[in-house]
């Protein structure tokens, strides 16, 4: 599956990441930090190959 | 007044529960709700009936849709797949259908000890082909795999077909909430992705060697239904779940929120934040990924669409309403699939 314009979620209250926003095959959606969840799993493989960059949020 | 308990009656495997393929009958299919799967890209495993998914090496080959019309035995629901062009695959292409289940769902069989025990699978199929077909079983990390087949003798007509399958006493199982084993049902893989079925190893193939290529024949069909996979060495009639259990089953992977949600902002004002929780019918497998749809807006500021999200459920949030009567309105997606 195609990941493009990935960008962290700022939990408002913390100000810390709580998920990222991606276009999930052209289709926006909001995946978790969570490694158990598939998305994840694949944004952090593209990132580590160098494919996709997150970016920071706000 | 006591009677003797006849132990013999009991059986060692369970009289519900026992089939580990959820939607084996392909009734559920909230992505789709009846609408043609075609247009999967190359090598992306794409989901469609619940539960279920496909690949094809080269896109576009083959089209799944569930069909609801009368079926074998007493199915009312099942699966059809359609060649959408003349195929030669290449060597190492796959065009399977396929499900995960999940690793909680397979502790009991003990695989990957030496206590592990056979199962069957089962399921009614027909072709407007005849020939031997096949697919084949993987772990989780896909370092351990079993080869089946199967022939299906006239075409367009129903089968039933068994095939019985040793536990393997080797390899790694997992049996929490990652992968516990594959299932894949072959439509055209290349020759280096079949190989020879009836026994464990640690190859990297889908189906039989010299199996029929369903994607071979432009306009080709392949059904499916009542698959089922069970611990013993006999095949029982397919499992059908009351329907909320089924909804239970499905939600654990994946649900939608097709009725609207109205956010409506307790006091507008810039200073008031305003959260809006949701809770799942089902917990998840995991935390799912969340899609969004915004229908309406009325006077918010800016918004957040998941602040804190979990198996559970999520937390929607809006910085602030600028006037009375503020409200957001959305519905939602939430995979958790494997």
């Amino acid at each position: 599956m195609e990941y493009t314009d990935a960008k962290y979620i700022a939990n408002p209250f913390t100000q810390e990441n709580c998920g990222i926003s991606v276009k999930k095959g052209g289709v926006d959606v909001v995946v978790p930090l969570d490694p158990d969840n598939v998305d994840y799993q694949n944004i952090m493989t593209l990132v580590d190959e160098g494919k996709l960059v997150i970016q920071p949020a706000g | 007044m006591t009677k003797a308990i006849n132990v013999a009656a009991i059986p060692n495997s369970p009289l519900t529960f026992r089939n580990k393929i959820i939607n084996g009958h392909f009734l559920w299919d909230q992505r789709g709700n009846g609408t043609v799967w075609a247009g999967a890209a190359a090598n992306v495993q794409t989901y469609t009936m619940d539960r279920w998914y496909y690949v094809q090496t080269v896109g576009s080959r083959f089209s799944l849709q569930r069909q609801l019309s009368a079926g074998p035995a007493g199915l009312n629901s099942w699966l059809r797949t359609t060649s959408s062009a003349a195929t030669t695959p290449g060597a190492s292409a796959i065009y399977v259908v396929a499900q995960k289940i999940e690793g909680f769902n397979i502790a009991d069989l003990g695989w990957g000890t030496a206590d592990a025990k056979t199962v069957t699978l089962s399921f009614w199929v027909r072709s407007s082909l005849t020939g031997t077909f096949g697919g084949a079983l993987f772990n989780g990390a896909a370092s351990r795999n079993y080869v089946f087949s199967y022939s299906i003798s006239a075409a367009n007509t129903w089968e039933y077909k068994t095939v019985v399958i040793p536990g393997d006493t080797t390899g790694t199982w997992i049996t929490t909430s990652g992968v516990g084993v594959q299932l894949y049902f072959d439509l055209g893989n290349g020759a280096s992705s079949r190989g020879t079925p009836g026994s464990w190893s640690a190859a990297n193939v889908y189906g039989p060697t010299g199996a029929t290529n369903v994607i071979g024949v432009n306009g080709a069909t392949w059904d499916l239904t009542g698959v089922q996979f069970e611990i013993g060495s006999t095949a029982t009639p397919f499992e059908m779940p009351d329907l909320g259990t089924q909804a239970a089953q499905v939600y654990r992977y994946y649900q939608i929120q097709g009725n609207t949600e109205y956010h409506v902002c307790p006091a507008p004002g810039a200073t008031f934040a305003s959260t809006y929780p949701v809770h799942f019918p089902v917990v998840m497998r995991t935390t799912p990924t969340l899609g969004f749809a915004y229908s309406a807006t009325n006077a918010i500021g800016a918004y957040t669409s998941a602040v804190y999200s979990g198996a559970r459920g999520f937390v929607h949030y809006i910085s602030a309403s600028v006037s009375t009567n503020a409200y957001m309105s959305f519905t939602y997606t939430a995979e958790a699939e494997l």
